[in-house]
């Protein structure tokens, strides 16, 4: 019953260009990527011709955007029938499919996906309570941020991945070596965006605040973190994505078990349909959550709205 | 009281942290209250560093990685740049954007396990690796910059009937200036993380992240953080040099 799931998945992927999303303006962190996939998409979210009064495109038919990846998707099986590239090289999609429905019908598919799942919810549930908490007093309060912010910008630019190693020679390679890496995977965009979002709460809004006599922590509730809680949001998606990907790459080096051990499994094997099948997976799951949480990103921004922006 | 302070005071507070977490990092390594190959006191983290640099090998190594992150630049960014442009226009982006979000879904390690699969494990799988890596957000950006010039300042280059380079000039560059930094700065950083990913994640023998490496399998703490901090210090430079160049050559289009 699970694999229509697979079956579907080249369509799911191509229609991404083609939901609809308003953009979040105002991110101005390096994170952003997210927003600027929402406005290079924005184009053909519109129909063609629907602004201007030019008639009506051949490419502008309504599946149009469905014409290059199903040829992609019969040339890629093509060149496998006729034997042009060796399948150790570039196995065809439907062996592809196939290795994703086996795992899928014998469990071992969703045994490591929950293997990975609990480890990328530990790690995130620290590293965006953590990014949630300095975020909160950094961007609320500019006295901390004199003192501690430049270090923890500092930290920001040590590149990802070479906390590997040092997580590996602290905490070790197992479970909790893994678990620290999704943390500070996750820490940083949700941090700053945080930060972010919170220091650019409408100034004349807190002294509304205090004219109404809100303490500090009545301000930062009813005030600063409504405010801010779009870009927080914003940061909370990019950082469950980093998450991901971090707990991708912590298996990629060193697994019994989950999504990444079952690449590295399948290379040592020389199996590269296995090793495919791993990437359609890892890259399926990533974007799945992050839909997930654009979901939960537009509940909150509608609700904002509903009391208005200023 | 916000005027007569001035920017040293910031400055200053902006020390105090660092330097007591240095402080308090030396005095437990003084101590030994943790072992020293858990934490090397910051004086052993910095000879570390001197003997990578006297000896020569912090030379080779950057020499190896900068050429890695500058095929990641050229070919990542100018790939990126051109299917960024292409993307840009309509019909592209409808008929080509959902290949391109698609493929845009694999994480950057998951490229990892694929390079090595199609160019084996030596240097070739790095650097396409690497080219991917800087591929996505820049193609993202430009084509997001591109697209998103005003439909009116378009129908107002119509009116005046701006040549094609007159457009370019007046009308597309200025709007599209902040997404191309944009582009810049976040494939330039990818560059350097993906540098990082490309030498731990596959094996290496040259390069400043397989110092890293080394230090972890010969369990020198000291080695791991000082070329921890070569890396990242050799990463921002590019960042800064790349924000002076970016100002110096498109600054007069950000300044409207």
């Amino acid at each position: 019953m699970n694999q229509p799931v697979w079956g579907g998945a080249p369509r799911v992927l191509a229609l991404t260009s083609e939901r609809t999303r308003r953009p979040l303006d105002g991110t101005r962190s390096r994170l952003d990527e997210a927003t600027a996939l929402d406005a290079a998409v924005e184009p053909t979210t519109a129909p063609p011709g629907a602004g201007d009064r030019r008639k009506i495109r051949w490419w502008g038919h309504p599946t149009a955007p469905l014409w290059v990846p199903l040829a992609v998707l019969a040339l890629w099986q093509a060149v496998s029938w006729l034997a042009w590239a060796p399948p150790t090289l570039l196995p065809s999609p439907i062996q592809v499919a196939e290795v994703l429905k086996d795992g899928a019908l014998d469990g071992s598919l969703w045994v490591n996906l929950g293997v990975s799942f609990r480890r990328v919810a530990a790690g995130y549930l620290l590293g965006a309570g953590f990014g949630l908490a300095f975020g909160a007093i950094l961007g609320f309060s500019a006295a901390v941020d004199e003192y501690v912010g430049a270090t923890l910008d500092a930290f920001q630019q040590v590149p990802l991945y070479g906390w590997i190693p040092l997580i590996i020679l602290l905490v070790g390679i197992d479970e909790g070596g893994k678990i620290a890496f999704v943390a500070l995977g996750s820490f940083t965009p949700v941090f700053v965006n945080a930060r972010e979002g919170l220091r650019q709460v409408d100034r004349r809004h807190l002294e509304v605040a205090a004219v109404y006599g809100y303490g500090r922590w009545q301000t930062f509730w009813r005030v600063a973190a409504p405010a801010a809680a779009p870009m927080v949001m914003t940061g909370l998606r990019i950082g469950l994505g980093y998450a991901w990907m971090a707990v991708v790459g912590a298996e990629l080096l060193g697994a019994t078990r989950g999504v990444g051990y079952l690449i590295t499994w399948s290379r040592m094997l020389f199996q590269s349909d296995g090793v495919l099948a791993g990437v359609v997976l890892v890259a399926l799951v990533g974007y799945l959550l992050d839909r997930a949480l654009a979901a939960l990103e537009r509940r909150i921004s509608r609700w904002r709205d509903a009391h208005g922006r200023p | 009281m916000a005027g007569p302070e001035s920017a040293f005071s910031r400055w200053g507070k902006a020390w105090i942290f660092p330097a007591a977490s240095l402080a308090v990092w030396e005095w437990v390594a003084w101590e030994r209250w943790v072992r020293p190959d858990f934490l090397p006191a910051p004086e052993k983290v910095l000879a570390t560093l001197g003997t990578l640099a006297a000896s020569g090998t912090l030379a080779t190594d950057m020499e190896a990685s900068a050429l890695r992150v500058a095929f990641g630049c050229v070919v990542g960014g100018g790939l990126g740049l051109a299917a960024g442009v292409a993307l840009s226009g309509r019909a592209v982006q409808r008929l080509f954007g959902g290949v391109f979000h698609g493929v845009r879904q694999v994480p950057l390690v998951g490229w990892a396990p694929l390079m090595v699969l199609w160019f084996g494990i030596g240097e070739a799988s790095k650097l396409a690796f690497m080219a991917a890596g800087v591929f996505f957000p820049v193609a993202l950006n430009v084509a997001a910059g591109l697209a998103g010039v005003p439909g009116e300042l378009r129908e107002l280059a119509d009116v005046y009937g701006l040549s094609p380079k007159e457009r370019l000039f007046q009308v597309t560059l200025p709007a599209a200036v902040p997404s191309l930094k944009a582009a810049a700065i976040q494939g330039l950083n990818m560059a350097w993380v993906s540098l990082v990913a490309a030498e731990i994640l596959t094996a290496t023998r040259t390069g400043i992240a397989n110092e890293i490496n080394q230090g972890r399998s010969q369990f020198r703490m000291d080695l791991v953080l000082a070329a921890l901090a070569a890396v990242t210090l050799a990463g921002f430079l590019c960042q800064l040099a790349l924000r002076r160049v970016w100002e110096a050559v498109f600054g007069k289009y950000s300044r409207s």
